[in-house]
């Protein structure tokens, strides 16, 4: 039998071990400190908002800025994300060849600890609990109005990938363009209040990106309303 | 007076917003960041977003016979709008919002040169005639009209 003093090392190793599990600040220190070490932020940044670039300057851009991950992205996708992931485009980073740029895997501890520390990084700016908590049983005037807008007044499938469920498929098909991140799996992947901000004001979030602008400026009269449709309809897609 | 200083006040306006910018992209570096997307580098329609499945293909702007039927005004007015706003399908979204108005007209002028064409009437109205959106004219009376009278 051990001495009691003998035990006091391990006991002290598994309480920080503990600690370390449980506070997500350490976590978050730890996530920043393999994000910099991986050489994540060759790619991507993680201080905000991003400068709108001349577009003749934007190919040297490598990746999503990511300093309002934790206001874009659901609780817990980028955990698994990281695990295992694809591109969300259906072309190069800033190219039009199809295709899916490569993106390395991170071990499973060590993607949840980069995670949590993305998504601590949030947009003290953006509104939260503006889209209803409706969940994926959307009211049917919402729903009608949402297909209008998506499909019809401004099809965003044009450049955004979707299943959409049609009569002659009779079932649900890939449909839509390549060079807009997909949206197949949006409800899972993105906060709808992201998805009402970032089309209210897409000079903060994708100064950059090649999607029109639309708000509710002169050109494009969607209302909020309309946004916090949109929204609603994008985060039902699974 | 009041109209020199309005005047004054939106050249100060304007002036801001390409200080802020920091340069005016060329039409041909506007289109092909944004265009590019669905009527391809060259603008023939082919971009990758043109898919099978999407219910129109983007319009072939190499066409000089297809495209002689817009005027400048209606290129502006699609680019601008987009295609909803000039009776053509909404895929085709509305940049007004994203490129100022010389950038579209510079877009227009840079269209031009890619179906080396000018607007021709009549290739609107042999457009208009082929989409059934015009009678055709000289048409023989209609028998069933001339009953019911």
């Amino acid at each position: 039998m051990k001495p009691v003093h003998s035990l006091f090392p391990s006991i002290g190793a598994t309480m920080l071990a503990l600690l370390a599990a449980t506070s997500p600040a350490w976590g978050a220190d730890r996530g920043k400190d393999i994000f910099l070490k991986k050489g994540c932020g060759e790619c991507h940044t993680i201080e905000g908002p991003e400068v709108r670039l001349p577009v003749t300057e934007r190919h040297k851009l490598k990746g999503p800025t990511l300093w309002y991950a934790g206001s874009k992205f659901q609780p817990g996708y980028l955990g698994r994300w990281l695990v295992k992931p694809q591109a969300f485009r259906g072309v190069k980073w800033g190219t039009m060849e199809k295709g899916r740029t490569p993106h390395p895997a991170l071990p499973p501890a060590e993607a949840g600890e980069v995670a949590r520390f993305l998504e601590g990084l949030k947009d003290p700016e953006l509104r939260e609990g503006v889209v209803p908590g409706w969940g994926d049983k959307l009211p049917r005037q919402v729903l009608r109005r949402a297909r209008i807008l998506f499909q019809k007044e401004q099809p965003c499938y044009a450049c955004h990938m979707v299943h959409i469920r049609k009569t002659v498929y009779r079932q649900a098909v890939e449909v839509g363009g390549f060079t807009g991140p997909h949206l197949i799996d949006a409800g899972l992947r993105l906060r709808p209040d992201f998805i009402v901000a970032l089309l209210k004001s897409p000079d903060r979030y994708a100064p950059n990106g090649r999607m029109p602008r639309y708000g509710d400026k002169a050109f494009t009269p969607l209302s909020e309303q309309d946004l916090i449709t949109l929204a609603a309809y994008i985060a039902t897609l699974k | 007076m009041r109209s020199l200083s309005l005047l004054a006040a939106l050249v100060l306006l304007a002036g801001s917003a390409w200080a802020q910018e920091g340069f005016r992209p060329t039409a041909e570096q506007n289109f092909l960041w944004y265009c590019i997307q669905c009527h391809g580098p060259k603008g023939d329609g082919k971009g990758v977003n043109n898919t099978a499945k999407l219910p129109v293909t983007p319009r072939n702007l190499t066409d000089g016979r297809d495209m002689a039927q817009f005027a400048d005004e209606d290129m502006v007015r699609t680019i601008t709008r987009g295609g909803g706003a000039s009776d053509l399908s909404p895929i085709m979204p509305p940049w007004g919002n994203t490129l100022s108005a010389e950038e579209i007209r510079d877009l227009v002028t840079h269209v031009r040169t890619l179906c080396k064409c000018q607007f021709d009437p009549k290739a609107k109205e042999r457009f208009l005639k082929e989409q059934g959106k015009l009678p055709p004219q000289n048409q023989a009376p209609d028998p069933m009209k001339e009953t019911l009278r």
